[in-house]
Formats: C-alpha cells, structure tokens, sequence
C-alpha cells in the first residue's frame, strides 16, 4: 500500500470538505467571493477528429495519400503567426444529406489563435459513453470527478447554479465522488429555451396566488411535516433530508428571478409570455441577435444560456453541445446532421466540416459576447474563461483510393482544442505523424514534442484543471506546465 | 475484523428467503443533504469510526450510529420507532403525474402547462423531476439525487393542479371532490370552523396521504385561512383551498414513498 | 474447447470478472473463493473487477497493494500457475489490512462483496430490532404488508392505492393480505403505467434499446428514418409479461405489434413491423433493424453491437472490464485495427470473439437492414480490413464457442447472467437501487429462483420480489 499517496488523497478530499463546509456561508457573503474561473465545456458530441481541422495533413505531406485522411493540398491552409491549419470549403451534402453551404474554420482560428491550444491525447474506450465521460474525468483521474464538478466545487460556492450541463449520454453523466457537495453537481437541463420556466414555484401559473401566500402555504408545509409522523418515522433517509435542503436552494434560486433573468424567449403569440406575468432577460435582444437561429436551433439557444448563466453570476461552468438528433428546417432540409459528429459513420469529411464549423462558430460568439462583459476587475468574463472542446475519441484514418468522401470508425488517437486567455496560445503540444496521421504526444513541462509518446486523458485532465487555477497538489496529477500562459 | 459480521454475512448468504440480515454496523451518516454523505470518506474518520467502535457502531468520525440510537455500548430500547432501511424514493415524473391526477381527479393533461401550452410534466419539467429523455437527449435513467429545479417543478404542477380542483369543484360544487361544500359568502368562508372545512381537509389528508388529518394538521391549514385573509383578496376562500392543497400535495410524505 | 486461462497479472481485472462457470473460472476469484467460500461476490458469481482496479489497467489501492506482495522479483507478465499459486497467501497477509482506508479491513469487505480498494464501499448492514415496532403508523420490524401494498400500487400502477382502497386491505385479516398483494400486482402488470407506451417496461427498455427519434421510422419517424424502435419495445415488452418466457428477449424469431395502449400481438408474417431479417435468423432483441442500425451501423466487426448485447441482456459491461472471458485461440485483426496491441487486446479477447456472431447481418442497409448474409464480411471494401474476407462468422461468449449469432442467443438466455440481469432490471426499479450487500441474499435467492421455480417468467418473479423484506420492512 502507498500510504503517502493515500494521505495525499484524503488530504485533497479533505480541501473538498472544507469548501462543501464553506458553503453554510450565509448566502450574500458567499455570492460576493471573487476571482472566480469559469470552465464551458463544448461537447463534440461523437467524436471530432482534430486531423479533419486543426492538425490537418496534406496529401503531398503522407507516403500513402491515397490510404490516409489526408486533405488535397490546397484545401489546407495555414493560419499565419500559429501552428494551426484549417479547412474551409463549401459543402453540397453531408453524404446523403441534403446540404449546401460553407463550413468555415478559419474564421475562429484566425480571431483566437492566440488564445488556442491543441493537446493531443489518446483515450482509453472508443464506447461513446464511456468516452465521453472520461474525457471529463481523465478517467477518474481525481477522486471521480468530472472536470465541471470540480470547477464548480472550487469556484462555485455560493452561486445559485454553479454547475449546468446541457450536454447528452456520457457528457452529462455526473462524476462518481460521493464527497462532492451536493450543490457542485450538475444541473441537468434537456432545452436551454424551456428550463428557466422551472425556476420559480408559481410565476407563471396562471391564477397563482401572490408570493406572499406562496410562503405561507410554504411555512405551512414545513409545519405539517414537522409534526408528520412520516418524517419522524424516516428520519434516516438520506433523500428526505436531501430534499429538504435542495428546497431551501430552490428558494435562492427563486429569489434571484432566475425565471425572468435566464429567459432568452421572447413574448410573442407563440409563447405570450406576458399573458402569464413572465418576462425576458435583459439580455434577449442582444442574444437574438447574436444567435438569431437560437428560436429553432438548440446549440444557439445553449450558448445564450451559457452566456446569461455566467454573465449573471449563476454558474461557473456551463456545459453545450450538440446532441445526437439532426437539426432539420431551420435554414436548409437538414442544417445539422442526425448523431453529431458521428454522421462521420456515413460521411466523415461531411460530417466533420459541418459540425466543427458549427461549433466554431457558436462557440466563437459566444467568446465575444463574454468579451464583451466586465467581471470587474478590469478583466472581462472571458479573461477569466476557459473552453473545452471536449470529443468522444478521434476516427479512424483509413480510406479507400483517395476517396473524398467515406465513413470512419472510432479511434483512440486524437487531440482536442482549448481556448482560453489563460493557455499558453498558438500551441499544438504534440503533433501528428503525417504518414500515420496519428497524433503524439509532448513533454508535459515544457511542451517539446516527443514522437512516441501518447498524452492520456489524465494529462489532458491535469492540464484543464491546473490552468483554471485549481491546486492539484497531492493528487499524483502531472503538472501540465505547458498548456498554461505562464 | 468483525467477527459478527462475519457470522452474520456468512449466515445472510445461506439463509433462506425472508431471513433478516442483522448485523449491527454502520448506517450512512445523514449530512442533511450536503452530498458528502459517505463517512468512509470524512476525512477525520480516524477516530473511534467503524473499526474503532463494536458491531452497535461507533460514535465518532463522521460515522456511527445513526438518528436517535444510544452510542456504543449503550442499552438499546426495546422496541423501534425509526425506520432502519429508510429507502425512500421520489415519486418522480411519471408517477407524480398519476398520483396527482388520482388525488385531485383530474385528466393527466388538465394538471398543469406552461403557457397554457406546454405539458408542464411531459414536456417542460421533465427531467427536473427525476424523469427520461430517451429519443432526443440519449437520457435512458433518471439523473441521481435531487435536481435544484425538483421542488419548484413540483411546486409549479402541484399549484396548477391544485387550482383547477378548486376551480371546477366550486364552479360544479354537485360533482366536487373536496371542496364544493365549502361555506363561502362573497369569495369567504363563513366560518373556518364549520365542519364543511374540516370535512374537506380531511379528504384532501385521505387521497393525498392516505391518512387521517390530526388536530394539529387542520389547525395549521386553517391558520392558512386567516393569513389569506389578511393578504387581503378578493376570493380569499377559493386562494386558501388552493393553497392548502398545495401544501398537502407537495409535503414530503406525499413525494417520497 | 476449454477457455484458455488469462496468464497476466496486469490483467488481474479478468481473474476478477470471469465467469462463475467452473470450465470457465481462472485463478483469480477460484482462489478468492476457495479463501472465503461464504463471500457475498462469490455468492453472487464473480467478485468485480473493480475488486482491484480502477480502470485497467490501472489498479486501485488493494490492487497495488496485492501487485506489489505477489511474487515481487518475478518478470511479468506471470503465468496463471504461479498467479495462483502466490495469490492465496498474498491475500491472507493483507486480510488484516484495511487498504482503502474505509474503517472495513480487507477480508471483511471480500466477504462482504464491497470494495476493498473503495473507500466509498463498504458493508453496510441493518439493524436489527431488539422488541417490536413502537410505532404507530409502520412496523418498522418487520415486512409491512399495508407499506408494501401502497408501494405496489405506486411502482407499478403509477398510483397510490386511493383511501377506500387502502382501508379495505387494511380491514383484511393478516393473513388474507399476501393473497391480496398478489391480487393488486396482478391488477396493475396490466395497467399502461407498467407496460403501455413509455410505461415502466418501456423505460427499463430505454437503455437496452438507445432509441434516438432523428433517425426512426413508421410512426412519428424522424427526419432520417431508417428503422422503427417501435417494434423493438414492443417485443420486449411482450416477453416480460403475462406468463411468457423472458428468454424469448433473445431468442425469439417473431415480432410484436402494439395494437392498443395495453394491447400486443405477435405480427403474422411481420405485418405491422418493419423488419427486413430472414425469421429463421431471428434472435430476439439482438437481431431487430433498429438493433443493426443502431448499434452495428456500418463496420464490418460490429463490436459496439456485441457489447451492447452483452451489457444490456447479460449483465456484462467490458468498457468496465466486466465478463473478459477469452476463448482458446490467437486474436485475429481482422479489420486493421491495432486490436492486439497490449492495452487492447485484454478486453478484445473476449471482445472480437463475442462480435463475430453479428458480423453477417447488416446494419443501415435499406430493406437490408437486419438481413442475415453469410457473404457479408466480403463485401467491405478492403480499406475496412485486409483481413475480412477471413472474419469467422463462429465466435465465442462466456469463452465457450457458439457458431453463430442463434447459438450465441441460445446460450446466453439461458444463463445465469441473464437472469441476474433481468432480476437486477426489476429490483433497480422496485427498490431504486442495486443490491446493496446487506440485501444481496434477497437478491441472490430472487436470482436462483428465477429459472426454475419462476420458470423464467418475469411476473412470477415479481410476486416474489414485492415479498422480500428490501421491499417490505420500511
């Protein structure tokens, strides 16, 4: 037995206490705690595969073009002052999806390439679900958790939702550490447009009696129960205690007009929300313009929720994506194709292009908009921000005869994108072996690439969770030195 | 080590159907609901703890023994009030909708919309309340614990609900449920005290609890009265049925079975 | 062909999730049970893998601690003899140990079945009462007949029993109330909150089936429609109810129409289905299109296909290295995908060999969809694998050879993993939860019963289930 290491681990488990124990800080004192990180999390929901974007190969660049997911010269650009290349090109389908139109990468890389960072890594299941959720975990690299439980379990004490995840399948999976606090789970929310309408206990409800009747019949309730012999009789459960605490957090999450200030709907015949004494954010017409399409398209209507979550001082890490049904009549017969990323199945460059152009593009603004808002110390949100584009898993690279188009498996071997202004910018730690098309690793330190060396998803773990600020001394975690801006 | 346990193991694995396992250990340590149940996990589980105590359980450490038990070494009382196994569970979505349709007699989908178009359980509240998303969102089973959003959810149909009972069972008080015979003058009760008052509570207590009101329990609601009265509206009667019921329908001794 | 032993210690994760089978048990849990015969995991079939890892191959803190006493100058890998040969008295050292720190020393957590490497498993058993129940409304001491009627009616009817109802049952004399109970199970197994459209039948489905809107067909198909997921609740639902034998969840070779909200029937000569696969291929669940399309797509090995059968009718998980149970035999890469190299092959040992079965029906294939064709490896282009024209359709499952996806089916329903895991599928629902160690003799016995006293029907099972004390003693 290593006892030292288990120390260290009951030490760091210890710290998680000490934080749950902070938050029976009175409410306000809490709210006012500053220097927060936020963490948003853009699941690249069944598996993007970085050669198809930011490590792409060229044909002239692989012995075996021909064999390999390898991209005709001219379609790969670089992006001048960066390591990064990006594909633009112009669809006409998705495979057999009918589809036309551009699928753009250049747009964000050439905006935020400082503020980029690829790690390559290679993951340990090519099961989407369970993928899925170790790339949150580093394959419970630390105590189980996920990377937004511990964002939230270090910055988020005291907020009214510190941790929302509108992610699917293993995405949205919580973490498996029992010693978590119950308010740094996850939120789980299915449709960013309808959730906030479950923020508050009666308005909205037509003929509800006022708020103030509310509480009474509230403190009623609690009179009832407390001479209950059903409670008496069940005080053990755990549940029931779990339930009473979680109203005492609904209350906050009522008092703060959640319903009205996460609203991005706007009143109209077809949701008369002012028939119903329900309001808009203040934000709504800015969002509407911004994600013009959030009515009709859920990844918009996400990052207009992410975007009030953390501008409003709700959450500290917000998690998106895309989820596995297509997108269908919104601007085109299909705009986004059924099962995300992994249409790649039936049509991996289609598939591909669509979907990290979506991304890019949501993701991008909804940078801007965090740009755009003061967190109060002279820095914006977004200074303060970190973005994950967390995958499944990459694909598999073979080809037929240079085909263009083809489907693609799963893959162990891939590497994924980081943009935050606290990375170390315009990195690729690693690179990709351009007769293979496999990526490789790097010295965690300094960043030096190592042909040979595969990062893992603990490293790619340590690595997000060290930038954002958190300590992972003694946790046995590597120091990832180099993903940070030093 | 534990030799009872052992024994006791040894005997659970071989008893035959129906036979208690009746080691006395550890029972998890209710944390009010912070998450951090787990005494294994406290960190200053060092000191008396489980394998510092006896099979009755220690006293220390984040762990042992649970609710009103002695401590270690303690006379156990005869008899028992508490519930051991305590699994409680939330009714959550689907059964709620049932349950809530069954208590107040209404049709599943005249219980509660957002907008008076979405069905508050089926299609906005959903995984709130503890329920699935299998075709479009990949959620096969319920999210564990309790979501911030459940109380409010509930709380949410639970009034609509609530509203539409009181509203149909005074529009057609001949075909009412609990509270056609109210004595309501001008949107008043004529008296809190008339036994049609009681009469009705005590029916909403059958369906919703399946148990009698106590004294006590109807004094509570009907102190309800008086608050709504002093809000001052202008159907007080009709408001406090309405929230009465709402505070029956959302206590826990209703949600959790 | 006898299943050839697993010989690394760094795969110690397959000593612990082999099958109990004895042709079919390596070393590793043989000699964990032969230690403790009384253990609750051996009780069970297995001790997890989890005993000793947290993910493989990486071990957790009683896997360390056992891999750094066993045979410590010896070159790994070690062979299976001398594994098992060194394991016993490594286990008898660290008995007295409490490696996860739990309060719980190692033995104490093998017999119990908790996790001796997991400080947040540990046993956990109930008290006992030492008199009667004090209390009023509950007999917190015993098997609550009115506690349990109340819940009968909630967890499978959907509703409470209403209050005219209750008094009735309650005004019954102790002994006319079993038959009671018995009597509103039987009532609500016929309700549509257990068995209709999204009912509980259903939601025990959901993960089995992964049904995804965007891409069904027939009614409220989505955009892409390439098989129907109808058909697949209905059959499954059709085969956990009335006195049907649930093992038809994998063998049978018809399909179920739902013909009114409570309403199912066989579909004659598969009108009111959409299924292309030829009857006599049929294998239940595992062969329906949505099943192909869902699972197998278009790969040429459908291993996600395998292990999800695997996982949703057996009870076995590999992605958490649960039943690696390997056949005799070289791992062939059939399909070029690096499947040998030594992180993976410890689970595509059991893994490509469970997948073989599958790999003549076609996944999203049109009208072909479900279609069983012997010539289908051959049809991949070469670029899918250099090796598929020599993809075996014969493949193996619980290390045993089945020579095709019937064989695999047959063999699988009728196993001991099967019913555990349609038992372990009613008790999540009626309890909430897994067994917990103090109720794994309940559950166990429930299991054992199951196959020859219930005679594989789900609703005999149930009656039994609603009369266990994890259900009745509040």
């Amino acid at each position: 037995m290593n006892f030292d290491s288990k120390l260290s681990r009951r030490a760091v488990l210890g710290g998680f206490a000490a934080a749950a124990a902070a938050s029976a800080l009175p409410w306000k004192a809490r709210a006012q705690q500053p220097d927060r990180k936020f963490l948003i999390v853009v699941t690249c929901t069944g598996g993007a595969s970085i050669i198809d974007s930011m490590l792409a190969v060229r044909e002239s660049e692989c012995a075996t073009p021909e064999r390999l997911n390898v991209y005709p010269d001219n379609m790969v650009q670089n992006v001048e002052g960066s390591p990064f290349r990006v594909i633009d090109q112009q669809l006409e389908d998705i495979g057999p999806l009918p589809y036309s139109g551009p699928a753009n990468q250049s747009s964000f890389v050439r905006r935020r390439a400082d503020q980029m960072c690829v790690m390559t890594y290679t993951g340990t299941s090519v099961n989407h679900l369970v993928a899925e959720k170790r790339t949150l975990t580093g394959n419970d690299a630390w105590a189980g958790r996920t990377l937004q439980e511990i964002t939230a379990a270090v910055y988020g004490e005291g907020l009214a939702l510190p941790n929302v995840n509108m992610g699917v399948g293993g995405y949205i999976e919580p973490g498996i550490d029992p010693a978590l606090p119950a308010w740094a789970r996850a939120e789980p929310v299915t449709n960013a447009l309808t959730w906030p309408f479950g923020l508050h206990g009666s308005r909205g409800i037509r003929n509800a009696p006022p708020q103030t009747l509310i509480d009474k019949a509230r403190a009623a309730r609690g009179q009832l129960e407390t001479q209950s012999l059903f409670d008496k009789t069940f005080t053990r459960s755990e549940l029931l205690s779990a339930w009473k605490s979680r109203r005492e957090d609904a209350k906050r999450v009522e008092s703060q007009d959640l319903i009205t200030r996460l609203n991005a709907v706007a009143d109209s015949p077809q949701n008369p929300l002012g028939q119903f004494g329900l309001g808009t954010s203040e934000d709504a017409a800015l969002l509407q313009r911004v994600f013009p399409l959030s009515a009709t398209d859920p990844l918009e209507a996400q990052a207009a929720l992410a975007y009030l979550l953390i501008k409003n001082g709700i959450s500290v890490t917000v998690t998106i994506g895309p989820s596995l049904s297509p997108n269908v009549g919104g601007q085109q017969i299909v705009d986004s194709p059924p099962l995300a990323f992994d249409f790649s199945h039936s049509s991996h460059r289609g598939a591909q292009a669509i979907m990290w152009s979506r991304l890019l593009s949501v993701a991008g603004r909804l940078i801007e908009l965090l740009e755009g808002v003061e967190y109060g110390d002279g820095k914006s949100y977004w200074d303060h921000s970190l973005m994950y584009f967390a995958s499944d898993f990459g694909r598999t690279r073979n080809r037929a005869d240079g085909a263009r188009e083809f489907g693609s498996g799963h893959h162990l071997n891939n590497g994924c994108l980081i943009v935050s202004p606290m990375v170390k910018g315009n990195t690729i730690l690693g690179g990709v072996d351009p007769n293979t098309t496999l990526t490789y690793g790097c010295d965690p330190v300094t960043g030096a690439p190592e042909p040979g060396r595969n990062m893992t998803e603990k490293e790619l773990f340590s690595g997000i969770v060290q930038t954002l600020g958190v300590s992972t001394a003694g946790t046995g975690l590597p120091d990832i030195k180099a993903m940070r801006r030093a | 080590m534990f030799p009872e346990l052992r024994r006791a193991l040894s005997a659970s694995t071989l008893a035959p159907l129906g036979i208690l396992t009746c080691a006395v250990l550890v029972a998890a340590c209710d944390t009010s609901g912070s998450g951090g149940s787990n005494p294994a996990s406290t960190p200053d589980a060092s000191g008396p703890g489980p394998t510092g105590g006896t099979p009755t359980g220690g006293s220390g450490g984040g762990g042992g023994p649970v609710g009103g038990d002695p401590g270690t070494g303690g006379a156990v009382p005869e008899g028992r009030f508490e519930a051991t196994r305590a699994n409680l569970r939330f009714k959550g979505a689907a059964r709620i909708r049932e349950d809530f349709a069954r208590v107040l007699q209404l049709p599943t989908d005249a219980l509660c919309s957002e907008l008076g178009r979405y069905d508050c359980i089926d299609d906005i509240h959903q995984i709130s309340l503890g329920g699935v998303e299998p075709y479009r969102a990949n959620i096969f089973v319920p999210f564990p614990g309790v979501a911030v959003g459940a109380p409010l959810a509930v709380e949410r149909v639970a009034l609509a609900a609530c509203g539409e009972r009181v509203r149909r069972d005074l529009a057609t008080p001949a075909s009412a449920v609990f509270f056609g015979r109210l004595p309501i003058e001008g949107g008043a009760l004529t008296s809190v005290d008339a036994p049609e008052v009681d009469a009705a509570l005590t029916r909403l207590f059958r369906e919703a609890l399946l148990r009698e009101p106590s004294r006590e329990d109807l004094a509570v609601l009907k102190g309800l009265y008086a608050d709504t009265v002093a809000e001052g509206g202008a159907d007080p009667a009709q408001t406090w049925a309405q929230l009465a019921c709402l505070s029956v329908l959302t206590m826990t001794e209703s949600l959790l079975f | 062909m006898a299943a050839r032993p697993i010989v690394s210690f760094g795969l110690l994760t397959a000593l612990w999730a082999v099958a109990p089978a004895a042709h079919a048990r390596p070393p590793g849990p043989g000699v964990v049970c032969e230690a403790w015969p009384e253990s609750a995991a051996c009780q069970a079939g297995v001790p997890d893998c989890t005993t000793c890892h947290t993910s493989p191959p990486g071990r957790n803190v009683f896997g360390d601690t056992v891999a750094a006493k066993l045979l410590p100058d010896a070159p790994r890998p070690l062979t299976d003899d001398a594994f098992a040969a060194a394991l016993p008295a490594v286990l008898a050292e660290l008995a007295a140990d409490d490696a996860d720190g739990d309060g719980f020393d190692n033995e104490t957590e093998l017999l119990a079945g908790t996790g001796p490497g997991d400080e947040t498993s540990f046993p956990h058993a109930f008290e006992a009462c030492d008199g009667e129940s004090t209390n009023p409304g509950w007999d917190v001491c015993g098997y609550d007949a009115v506690y349990a009627f109340k819940k009968v009616n909630l967890d499978v009817c959907g509703r409470a029993p209403g209050w005219d109802a209750l008094q009735a049952f309650k005004d019954l004399a102790p002994e006319a109330r079993p038959a009671a109970l018995d009597a509103a199970l039987e009532h609500c197994l016929d309700s549509a909150f257990w068995m209709g459209r999204d009912g509980v039948l259903w939601r025990i489905a959901h993960a089995k089936i992964r049904p995804l809107w965007a891409v069904k067909a027939g009614d409220d198909g989505g955009p892409v429609p390439l098989a129907d997921y109808d058909d697949d609740y209905a059959l499954f639902t059709w085969t956990q109810t009335d006195d049907r034998d649930a093992r038809e969840t994998l063998t049978a070779q018809y399909y179920v129409r739902q013909v009114g909200p409570t309403r199912y029937e066989i579909a004659p000569n598969d009108q009111g289905v959409r299924q292309f696969g030829q009857p006599e291929r049929r294998a239940g669940m595992l062969t329906t299109g949505w099943f192909f399309v869902i699972n197998t797509m278009f790969t040429a090995v459908p291993r996600t296909t395998a292990a999800q059968a695997y996982r949703s009718y057996l009870g076995l998980d590999i992605a958490k290295s649960q039943g690696l149970i390997e056949p005799e035999g070289p791992l062939v890469d059939y399909d070029d995908k690096g499947v040998n190299a030594e992180a993976c092959a410890a689970c595509h040992r059991t893994l490509d060999p469970l997948a073989y079965p599958f790999s003549r029906y076609w996944g999203i294939a049109n009208d072909y969809t479900g279609y069983y064709d012997p010539s289908r490896p051959d049809r991949f282009d070469p670029a899918d694998g250099s090796r598929l024209g020599e993809l075996p359709e014969a493949g193996a499952l619980f290390g045993e050879p089945v020579a095709d996806l019937l064989e695999w089916a047959e063999k699988g329903a009728n196993s001991e993993y099967f019913a555990r895991s349609t038992v372990r599928d009613y008790w999540r629902h009626f309890m909430g939860h897994d067994p917990t160690p103090a109720e794994l003799s309940e559950f166990e016995a429930l299991v054992a019963a199951f196959p020859v006293e219930h005679a594989w029907r789900v609703e005999r099972m149930l009656h039994a289930l609603i009369r266990t004390e994890a259900y009745g003693v509040p």
